[in-house]
């Protein structure tokens, strides 16, 4: 039975409903079984987003096939768009007029998605985009897991742009953090990526959903005043400006050209350098940092081996370390949730006490240069070794395990 | 009339970046006049007052893609979007559908809407979504600068095709119909009066339609195409155009192998009788059909408990494997016995064989189950293998630990190799016999599920049960609950045999 409201919420903890059903903030749920991929189209609803476009690719397509079913009826928008490109082309326009949007793929299809991304950052149109990551390059392995896109996921679209990576490690967690996603979107107002992949994506696991009520919802912040004065790229507080509907009478230019802080094209070398350091800043401040780094330490505090993983690799690493521990040594797993922007503050804490840091990854080393990069600020820089797999198969807790222990 | 555009235009963008006479200044003002007006009689307002002057532009949405022509929103006081180049059609299509109540209109140019946008061109009109897209065709790439696009003609010179051009055109018009647009204009950009008015008028018919329309203007670009093909000056290419294009009604006239080498002006096409996208019955009954499932679909909220677990400690597991061939339902049994385990406390997690074996015929749901948290969802080992199927068997037994079981179909494997680990229950026979489900095959899921469970004991019986109830349709939830008490019952018998 659906009670009142209940009391929000905290998403800056690792689990936010887990920890809520533990301090009796809520009591009740819905206690479902859920893929991956069904759990990001649950928490993309009960946070309001209301407008799906997308192009069927595996091992993403469920996504797809949720949003068909629910949001029509819900009063929201589905289309099965031409292509990959129409997609968020279509997202960006829906996002524009007013909608909370989202659209997911995988592999080719988010490669085709990134010219637009790119649009999407400069505009800062709020958008949720899901890559249910599969094994690449090109066709790859379409059933296949991987976790290459960790670099595209940062740097694929061209152009200096700032981007919000996040990457869940099981069905509970995507959708709590499709639901911190869309929240950062808004208040941030640009795109933030999933970064999912088809194992998490694929397998099944109970899942609670919290009441309606006590999920926190962020929409994004609208202009006030006279229509006259709108800057829909102006200078506020926090960096993040104002943002109205096409139709909410706050009439506006929304443009891929550099533009002024009205939105109109601008070279002048002056503004050009405001708006891009602006965007990139807006999520550098304390509070903008709060809100989107989110690091999971398992047992870090006396860690002198260090693994770093994310996604379903997260699981690998947390059973060796466990192993590791009952035989005496001591490990500990650093989980970024946020892939993007680093964590730099908690990584280097946690590096800063150990000795070996081990990176497994489906790829052939890409968080691993990141970790590598941090590390040398360091002294003395501690070893940094990969666990990179390639052959489809997933990394194993003995796999991480055996490199622990040598 | 021509409306005035000086209160459309954003002061700060009076200057535009078109060389002068080029034929996009016209185009500006035409379909900003053809939009005012369209706009003012749909919301009953008057432009001359300050507040119908909102109303009209609050109710506009512009919108372009890359290219010279695109530079046109930016100019209007609209609710303007400048998109990536080809893609205007996209991102219109999400504003019409999130705002059904805005005009929307698209300005693009030739390579912009018909070469690197044509996929979207070509689905938008298959869609029929209400709003309408204004071509400047001038056959070339201009911003760039004279380069030769997908309607340049077949041996005129430009800067990509110094030799002239070597591949045919598209028939812009041909394109459209074929696609399904349901209002099809052609306008030219002349010197002639004539030529202007119509082309508003067309705009204003086209704005008027009721779906997906394309006004098609031939322009020119004098300073590119032009300056390499003989018609380097505005008024020379201007007038060159009018001795190529003609009135419908004369062009209609035309011997066949005549009319290829005219551009007939006028509405070609117009079908008002298909209703655009959002009005459409099969999109409105779509949209009936999916908020009566939605409504058949709230879940209960029900109060939970956490079951603390010690983060550091190693809790055994079970791995069951259900494997059969399609049609079996095994991936229901794994599911329902995840569900069931849930209910009880435990954890658990559900993987499936998925890809191209899938359509082999062949399939199998795994579960692991625990009392603490389960991270590596894939078993090194199999505790429980259930085969429907001799394929299952055979194909999976060699995954099932030394110490693990295999509850094997009996019925429909008969080669078991000696294999200790064999617990042959005759499941298809007990199916067919006391289940006597209407299809064959049917339950059958359950009852393995159900002995299995009663075997080993997953969850308790109650869970179970509540869990096929919850998984299996109320028609067939009887004869579901019949197969529960087979397997159990089965699952008893066996036990005595053990």
């Amino acid at each position: 039975m659906r009670t009142g409201a209940a009391p929000k919420i905290d998403l800056r903890i690792v689990s936010p409903v887990h920890q809520a059903l533990r301090t009796g903030v809520i009591t009740q749920g819905r206690r479902l079984i859920l893929s991956g991929n069904d759990a990001i189209v649950r928490g993309a609803i009960d946070v309001g987003a209301r407008g799906y476009f997308g192009y069927p690719i595996t091992p993403s397509t469920e996504i797809e096939e949720g949003a068909a079913r629910y949001l029509l009826g819900m009063g929201g928008v589905f289309l099965q768009t031409e292509d990959e490109i129409a997609a968020i082309g279509a997202a960006i326009g829906a996002s524009l007029a007013g909608l909370k949007v989202f659209t997911a793929s995988s592999g080719p299809g988010i490669s085709l998605k990134q010219e637009l991304i790119g649009f999407a950052a400069i505009t800062e149109v709020p958008l949720v985009i899901i890559n249910v990551q599969r094994a690449g390059p090109s066709t790859g392995g379409p059933t296949d897991v991987g976790q290459s896109d960790v670099m595209q996921a940062r740097w694929g679209t061209h152009g200096d742009h700032p981007i919000i990576v996040i990457a869940p490690n099981s069905p509970q967690e995507c959708y709590e953090e499709t639901i911190r996603a869309f929240n950062l979107s808004e208040r941030y107002r640009m795109p933030v990526i999933i970064l999912s992949d088809a194992k998490v994506g694929q397998m099944k696991e109970p899942a609670i959903l919290p009441p309606l009520a006590s999920i926190p919802i962020v929409n994004r912040r609208k202009p006030v005043g006279s229509p006259r004065d709108y800057e829909p790229f102006g200078l506020t507080e926090d960096g993040v400006p104002p943002l109205a509907g096409f139709g909410d009478g706050f009439r506006a230019h929304f443009t891929g050209l550099y533009h002024g802080r009205n939105g109109l094209p601008t070279k002048d070398p002056a503004m050009v350098d405001e708006q891009l350091r602006r965007i990139h800043a807006k999520l550098e401040t304390a509070e903008a940092k709060a809100d989107i780094l989110k690091t999971e330490e398992f047992v870090t505090d006396d860690a002198d081996v260090v693994v770093v993983a994310f996604g379903i690799t997260s699981r690998a690493a947390k059973d060796a370390v466990i192993l590791a521990r009952q035989a005496g040594i001591r490990a500990g797993l650093l989980r970024p949730i946020t892939l993007w922007p680093s964590d730099e503050v908690t990584i280097l804490r946690v590096l800063g006490r150990a000795k070996k840091v081990i990176v497994p990854e489906l790829n052939l080393g890409q968080y691993g240069l990141e970790i590598d990069r941090l590390a040398g600020h360091l002294s003395p820089k501690p070893q940094v070794v990969g666990i990179n797999k390639v052959d489809t198969a997933l990394i194993s807790p003995a796999d991480i395990l055996r490199e622990i222990k040598i | 009339m021509r409306i005035r555009i000086g209160p459309f235009m954003r002061p700060a963008m009076k200057k535009s970046i078109w060389c002068e006479g080029c034929g996009l200044g016209n185009m500006s003002s035409i379909i900003t006049s053809a939009l005012v007006s369209t706009v003012s009689k749909r919301l009953e307002v008057d432009p001359n007052t300050r507040e119908g002057l909102e109303r009209i532009k609050n109710n506009i949405a512009f919108v372009s893609g890359i290219g010279c022509t695109s530079r046109m929103p930016g100019q209007l006081d609209f609710n303007t979007l400048h998109t990536a180049h080809g893609r205007s059609l996209a991102f219109a299509t999400g504003i019409k559908l999130a705002r059904p109540e805005l005009t929307v209109a698209l300005a693009a140019g030739d390579g912009d809407i018909f070469a690197i946008g044509g996929n979207h061109f070509i689905h938008t009109a298959r869609r029929n979504i209400d709003m309408t897209l204004i071509v400047y065709n001038n056959k070339s790439y201009g911003m760039t600068g004279a380069q030769h696009s997908p309607t340049s003609p077949l041996g005129e010179i430009g800067t990509s095709a110094p030799y002239g051009v070597f591949e045919p055109p598209f028939n812009v018009v041909n394109l459209a119909l074929g696609a399904g647009a349901t209002f099809v204009a052609q306008g030219a950009l002349t010197t002639s009066q004539e030529h202007l008015d119509q082309a508003e008028a067309l705009i204003v018919a086209a704005l008027g339609h009721k779906g997906f329309s394309l006004v098609n203007l031939i322009g020119t670009c004098h300073t590119g195409w032009g300056a390499r093909n003989r018609r380097a000056e505005a008024f020379r290419y201007r007038r060159y155009l009018e001795e190529k294009v003609m009135k419908l009604e004369s062009w209609k006239a035309l011997p066949p192998d005549e009319q290829g080498k005219y551009f007939p002006l006028g509405i070609i096409h117009q079908d008002d009788s298909r209703p655009d996208f959002q009005s459409s019955k099969p999109y409105l009954d779509a949209i009936e059909r999916a908020k009566k499932a939605v409504a058949g679909t709230q879940e209960l909220l029900e109060d939970i408990t956490l079951v603390e677990q010690d983060p550091l400690a190693v809790y055994p597991r079970t791995s069951v494997r259900f494997a059969g061939s399609g049609g079996q339902g095994v991936l229901t049994a794994g599911e329902t016995d995840l569900y069931a385990a849930f209910l009880s406390g435990k954890s658990g997690v559900f993987i499936k064989n998925y890809g191209p074996e899938a359509r082999g015929g062949g399939a199998y749901s795994q579960v692991t189950i625990s009392d603490g948290e389960i991270h590596f969802p894939q078993a090194e080992n199999l505790e429980v293998l259930v085969a429907l199927t001799q394929e299952a068997y055979d194909k999976y037994r060699g995954e099932v630990s030394a110490q693990g079981k295999i509850i094997v179909n009996s019925t429909a494997v008969k080669e078991f190799y000696g294999d200790a680990r064999v617990i042959a229950s005759p499941i298809g026979d007990l199916l067919a016999r006391e289940v006597r489900p209407p299809k064959k095959e049917q339950g059958i899921n359950v009852l393995a599920l159900a002995l299995t469970m009663g075997l080993f004991n997953l969850a308790p019986r109650g869970s179970v049960e509540t869990a096929v109830k919850k998984y299996f349709s109320d028609k067939n939830l009887k004869m579901n609950l019949r197969a529960l008490d087979v397997g159990y019952k089965e699952a008893e018998r066996q036990r005595g045999l053990i």
